[in-house]
């Protein structure tokens, strides 16, 4: 962890869970593992009040703890990445409002600032709350005495107001748990990871090596068994939920569920992800009131990733492909818990590579029909000779195709579960590609065919595009499809890492910094011949760059003086090391915004004390002159504007630590 | 070879004539050994004496140069009636100077080679380079790889590129505004040929054949400058449908260059292809089909996606000089920092 890292965390959780919190956190940060008397002493901070804050950063996950089962001493230990995580509350929150409905968002909302919850709690807490006016949901209630489970007192969520039921309530929060963006709270989540993988090593040890570990086979064993059992505790959590329900099984991998054909139980199990509205809210669903709850931030990372990956397939070939990725991409995600897995197994790497995937076929049944597939790809101009016959036969048919979809408009939109049969039926007789129209004699099939095979084209040109954003990896139900999703994370790093060198510096510096990442260790001269620069402004641009650390330099001297004139110079790039330049960048400038966030509020103080008095809110307009209110709306501008940019670092975070 | 002029009958000067012009029907520079002279047929009987006699006459007139083959073998080059008038009016020093300048050809030699060739003290070296100069029979060049070097060519070639440095110098410099107007050009073209314009369809396309004028039209079209209206690029830049060919290649990019006559430098396929590589390098062009085809990188029109930039570069930080140094408490911190000053009063 950096001192900008550091420093971010500090800042955000002061902010949110204040002082107290943040210093106890900060001590953690700076000195690592301490046990209480230790941690008092370093914090300058009487036991009593230690615990005060100790006890927040428990509930919100920030701090871990441990008592070894040795000496029975517990050591507290600060974790960084969920402090980190607070950034991204907001984002969070607005993307369970788009997938799940407003409602969802309270949910994540109560979620965040509370750390983890009792579901029951939870419920309690809307039953109760239900009249109390909405009040400031961020850092609500917090730094009050927390005493085991939190009490939601003034979380203020006026649940008559969105006609919450108790049933919706539960219901929404199965469908997140079982999409995995809320997770059970185990015991072993408070530990920090070390631990837990010593606990899991003794235990193993303990089973299968009574006589001690011999050898680097006997290491490597150990090693891979206890991967093993830390990814089966991290399944058993997963997958609880969909066994509580019954009715939608334990999470399968996408091969089960094709193997059953598709039909009207799959079409559920994707289709209440869609939103909400779609979802079947009537669903008897409860979950259990004493399971406790909390966000999940691994599987909304995984969501955050497709965005951005969705916004580039737009960029680079067009707002329908776009769509049609998005859906794609929608899908795959029930079946990707996370976008780094350091626990994936280590040797069967192959089978990692063909990760989770999806038919074309499986595709259309949600894709929305909103989206115009047909006029958003050009036809190939027809001065080619050698492609002339192919691509006549393409426009009649694609003609053809538009005057049927005028007829059967509303046929297609009535009803989808019927045509979706169909498709079911009809799957084997098209199976391959090369189908004939005009044997066929229901428009409506007709219809069906021609959209599968311009959803077809659409996965085409995403796999044929030089980023590759999808790879094709078989031909069941008009093709299969999957997302390399390694490959893809490289090309957003390095996308968003020449647009940095851009703006620091000029077009010239970019294109010296791709020739070295294709070439490798180049020295000057062939730098300039390549990049048909002069060498006297290839060498500014270059010397630029290395002062700011985007290149490096090597020497190879000639002989063994070393001297400098017969020394040869390379220069070369280095991703790796731009990629943790540019991520401590991105701490401190969001540090910095927050800094400064806090001294535009701080200049406020005054006017901020007299607008938030409670005879004064509400009738602002009565209390406040011109010039005050004036100055307010501008604070406010300038702290969105503020925190707006934070979000946007997050962004890059995002894009060079997480994806 | 020893053999006096003074035997030379009327009869060997009208066939030394005879052969000399014989010689010069063949392409210029050809190098002729005896067998060669012989079998011209103008030697009455293939006597090799009276060759002999002829080649000398028309060496001591400057009219044929010798030359010895690796092999050992003499072979002789015919030289124009106005280039060996040229060695006549030298002084012995500058014909021997000029004749090791003419043998470099395009390439030139530099003065330290030619001195040490010459074996001639430096000041009379000067002298006769300073008089060929002045006669207009030889002049200095630049070399591009050693700018400093004094290097001498015949005043009618033209330098070799290995000299100029290829089409991309003007004057021994790189010629920036000439490359990147180019590249602008060549980016201009394949960006024309690399995504369907809804507006553009103005092509129907139709069946049976086409006459020939119709395909003459269509052949001029393709070679046309692409006009490139940005309202028109604006309005709608689809994708070819997948499994699409028709993306230009080199070798299109360069019959258009040399069609479209954007400039009197000659530009060669592989010059080309070293511009649209550093188009790729840009990030403007991109190779498709498997690295022979080229394909204009899709720009955001502007809506949503707010052109370039990301978090890092908009915020002051990002592009703050003074980045490294600020530190709250420090002498530079965000709490007093202009560039948010500015930046929050936008």
């Amino acid at each position: 962890m950096s001192r900008h890292a550091l420093e971010l965390c500090t800042l955000l959780v002061n902010d949110i869970y204040g002082e107290l919190s943040s210093h106890v956190l900060s001590t953690l940060f700076r000195y690592g593992r301490l046990t209480i008397s230790q941690l008092s002493q370093k914090s300058h901070l009487p036991l009593r009040q230690l615990k005060h804050g100790l006890v927040v950063l428990i509930q919100q996950h920030l701090a871990l703890h441990y008592t070894s089962p040795d000496d029975g001493i517990t050591y507290y230990e600060a974790d960084w990445m969920s402090s980190y995580s607070l950034a991204r509350s907001g984002k969070v929150m607005r993307l369970a409002e788009e997938r799940f409905g407003e409602a969802a968002g309270t949910v994540i909302a109560n979620l965040l600032t509370q750390g983890h919850v009792r579901v029951g709690d939870l419920v309690d807490a809307y039953g109760l709350s239900a009249a109390k006016a909405k009040g400031n949901v961020k850092g609500g209630g917090i730094n009050r005495e927390v005493n085991g489970q939190a009490k939601f007192g003034d979380v203020g969520i006026k649940a008559e107001h969105q006609g919450l039921t108790l049933s919706r309530l539960h219901s929404i929060i199965h469908r997140m748990l079982h999409s995995g963006y809320i997770t059970q709270v185990t015991e072993e989540q408070f530990w920090p990871i070390t631990d837990y993988q010593n606990d899991i090593e003794r235990t193993a040890k303990r089973e299968h090596f009574s006589g001690g570990v011999k050898g680097p086979k006997q290491k490597q064993e150990l090693e891979e068994m206890v991967r093993e059992r830390m990814r089966k505790n991290r399944e058993v959590v997963r997958s609880k939920f969909g066994v509580d329900s019954g009715s939608r099984g334990i999470k399968r991998p996408a091969s089960d569920i094709t193997a059953r054909g598709r039909g009207k139980r799959v079409k559920i199990d994707y289709g209440f992800e869609s939103g909400y509205t779609k979802g079947d809210d009537t669903e008897d669903t409860f979950v259990d009131e004493n399971l406790v709850i909390r966000v999940n931030h691994e599987k909304f990372v995984v969501v955050f990733r497709n965005q951005e990956l969705i916004n580039l397939s737009e960029k680079r070939i067009g707002s329908a492909t776009a769509q049609v990725y998005a859906e794609l991409l929608r899908r795959l995600e029930a079946n990707i818990d996370r976008c780094k897995d350091n626990l994936a197994p280590v040797g069967e790497s192959d089978e990692m590579e063909w990760g989770p995937s999806i038919s074309t076929l499986e595709l259309s049944a949600t894709l929305s029909r909103d989206i115009d597939l047909v006029n958003s790809i050009g036809k190939a101009p027809i001065v080619k000779t050698e492609m002339k016959g192919q691509k006549f036969i393409v426009n009649s048919r694609k003609r053809r195709r538009l005057e049927l979809e005028d007829d059967v408009v509303g046929d297609a939109s009535s009803d989808e579960g019927e045509s979706d049969a169909e498709d079911t039926d009809s799957d084997d007789h098209w199976g391959d590609e090369d189908f004939d129209i005009s044997m066929q004699d229901n428009s409506l099939v007709k219809n069906q065919k021609g959209r599968m095979a311009e959803i077809k084209r659409h996965l085409q040109l995403l796999a044929e595009d030089s980023y590759r954003f999808v790879r094709s990896v078989g031909n069941r139900g008009l093709g299969e499809w999957t997302v390399d999703f390694d490959a893809l994370t490289g090309i957003l790093k390095q996308a968003e890492l020449e647009s940095i060198i851009t703006e620091r510096f000029d077009g010239v510096a970019t294109r010296l910094v791709r020739i070295l990442s294709e070439k490798g260790k180049l020295d000057e001269k062939q730098v300039s011949n390549i990049s048909l620069l002069k060498q006297k402004e290839a060498r500014a641009a270059l010397t630029l760059l290395y002062e700011s650390g985007f290149i490096q330099l090597q020497e190879v001297p000639r002989d063994a003086n070393r001297q400098p004139s017969r020394t040869i110079y390379l220069w070369y790039f280095d991703m790796e090391r731009c990629r943790q330049l540019v991520l401590q960048d991105c701490y401190k400038a969001m540090a910095r915004c927050l800094q400064r966030a806090n001294t535009e509020k701080q200049k406020m103080h005054p006017l901020l004390a007299k607008a938030e008095r409670t005879d004064v809110v509400g009738r602002e307009e009565h209390y406040l002159s011109k010039i005050e209110r004036a100055a307010l709306q501008s604070w406010k501008e300038k702290e969105e504007r503020l925190l707006g940019q934070v979000a946007r670092l997050d962004r890059l975070v995002g894009i060079f630590r997480d994806y | 070879m020893a053999s006096s002029a003074g035997s030379a009958s009327a009869e060997n000067l009208r066939l030394k004539k005879a052969l000399y012009e014989k010689c010069l029907q063949a392409p210029a520079n050809q190098l002729f050994n005896q067998h060669d002279l012989l079998d011209m047929g103008i030697i009455p009987g293939g006597n090799p004496t009276i060759l002999m006699q002829c080649v000398q006459a028309l060496m001591d007139e400057g009219l044929a140069k010798v030359l010895v083959q690796p092999d050992g073998s003499a072979v002789w080059r015919m030289v124009k009636q106005e280039d060996a008038n040229k060695y006549k009016i030298l002084s012995p020093d500058e014909a021997l100077i000029y004749s090791h300048i003419e043998s470099c050809g395009r390439e030139g030699i530099w003065t330290k080679n030619l001195k040490n060739k010459v074996n001639i003290h430096q000041s009379v070296l000067n002298r006769c380079i300073k008089s060929l100069e002045s006669r207009n029979y030889i002049k200095a060049v630049k070399n591009v790889k050693y700018p400093t070097r004094k290097i001498y060519m015949l005043a009618s070639l033209t330098p070799s590129e290995d000299i100029t440095g290829g089409p991309w110098f003007t004057d021994s410099e790189l010629d920036n505004e000439f490359i990147s107007a180019l590249l602008d050009a060549i980016e201009q073209f394949v960006s024309s040929k690399s995504f369907y314009r809804n507006t553009a369809a103005v092509e129907k396309p139709r069946r049976g054949r086409l006459s020939q004028a119709e395909i003459e039209e269509a052949l001029n079209k393709e070679f046309e400058t692409p006009r490139l209206s940005h309202t028109k690029a604006k309005s709608a830049l689809l994708p070819f449908p997948p499994g699409y060919k028709g993306y230009p290649t080199a070798q299109h990019v360069a019959n258009w260059v040399s069609s479209a006559k954007i400039t009197d430098v000659s530009l060669g396929e592989n010059d080309i292809r070293q511009l649209l590589e550093v188009l790729c390098y840009d990030g403007r062009v991109e190779k498709v089909l498997g690295g022979t085809a080229y394909k204009a990188v899709r720009r955001p029109t502007g809506e949503g996606e707010g052109g370039s930039g990301n978090g890092l570069t908009e915020a002051p930080c990002g592009r703050c000089p003074v980045f490294g140094l600020c530190e709250e408490g420090g002498s530079v911190s965000a709490s007093g920092c202009e560039y948010f000053n500015t930046w929050l009063e936008i």
